[in-house]
């Protein structure tokens, strides 16, 4: 039984391979490469000005720390301490662990952070820009 | 032959920057699709705006397909949901599918290797009686033969490529070959009951 059903199947094969085929437009396949580069375009644009917004969004937040926060960081603790390994740096050198351990414990985390979070999304920003440029077949940039 | 690049490959090697082998697809696959599309949708304008459609959406996914699975079964089954999507929105489906009492009985009376006898299937005219019947035949089953017998799909390869379990292309298909012989007793060939 599966012999004569193979051979119904091979003869099915053969009808449907007998139907014609149709032929597309030549200008089909430049349509679709065309529609292909088209979305390409808008999808680089679109990460560029994602990019760029970045660079201005990083920047704006690392003035806005530097404003808000920058004169209560020069006057902590630890800008003080950290001060002294330039203004008397034999002592600092006698007490080093102890020196450490203080800079540590007045280290200001928050602070930091708030420093630190437009500066990664300038580094983001800059990663993404370099690669966009590298991968950027149509010159947008 | 043997040095062909596979599909998946190609695919990965576009993903990583090599942007001449979308084209390489396009032309292994732009006939298929095109005749795919048409057979289902009955229109050559019709058919070239959904293929373009087809390879714009496999393009814009290419980065979700698993090269673990076949190219061709994933770009076929985005053809195929392309073609549906469009007959719905053209109120063509639901289809008017099996489920008839005449096909039930059918089914129950007609043993496999009878479905299609070489009676049949060794008319001179077969090549034109079929393709004229597939326009008549609903939507699921022209599906199913198209891409059994045309494109050589498998049957498991069908049932991922129509989103349907395995059991239920089978006798789908089985219901398809059933309505061929419908299709073309009623167009004048020997009835063989």
């Amino acid at each position: 039984m599966i012999i004569v059903l193979n051979y119904m199947s091979q003869n099915l094969k053969n009808i449907f391979k007998k139907l014609d085929d149709y032929s597309p437009s030549h200008e089909l396949k430049v349509k679709i490469l065309q529609s292909i580069k088209t979305q390409e375009k808008k999808s680089i644009k679109a990460k560029i000005m994602l990019t760029y917004a970045g660079f201005a969004s990083s920047i704006a937040l690392l003035i806005f720390a530097v404003v808000s926060f920058g004169q209560a960081f020069l006057q902590s603790e630890f800008w003080s301490l950290l001060s002294l390994s330039a203004s008397d740096a034999g002592t600092v050198m006698k007490y080093g662990g102890d020196y450490i351990f203080s800079l540590m414990e007045t280290f200001p985390v928050m602070m930091s952070i708030l420093f630190l979070i437009p500066i990664f999304i300038f580094f983001i920003s800059l990663d993404s820009y370099f690669r966009l440029n590298n991968s950027n077949h149509y010159n947008h940039i | 032959m043997e040095d062909r690049i596979s599909d998946e490959k190609l695919v990965q090697e576009y993903l990583s920057g090599e942007e001449k082998f979308v084209e390489e697809l396009l032309d292994r696959y732009l006939k298929p699709i095109y005749n795919f599309i048409f057979r289902m949708t009955g229109g050559r304008a019709v058919a070239e705006d959904l293929s373009q459609e087809t390879f714009l959406k496999a393009w814009k996914n290419l980065k979700r397909f698993d090269p673990e699975k076949k190219f061709s079964t994933w770009i076929f089954a985005i053809a195929k949901n392309t073609s549906f999507d469009y007959l719905k929105k053209k109120k063509e489906i639901p289809f008017s599918v099996f489920l008839d009492e005449e096909g039930e009985s059918w089914l129950e009376n007609i043993t496999d290797e009878n479905i299609l006898p070489d009676e049949i299937l060794e008319r001179k005219d077969i090549a034109a009686k079929v393709e004229e019947m597939l326009e008549k035949i609903p939507l699921h089953y022209r599906a199913i033969l198209l891409l059994h017998y045309k494109e050589d799909f498998s049957l498991h390869e069908i049932a991922e490529i129509l989103g349907e379990p395995y059991n239920t292309i089978k006798s789908r298909h089985r219901r398809a070959l059933i309505e061929i012989r419908k299709q073309l007793e009623r167009a004048g060939a020997p009835n063989l009951n």
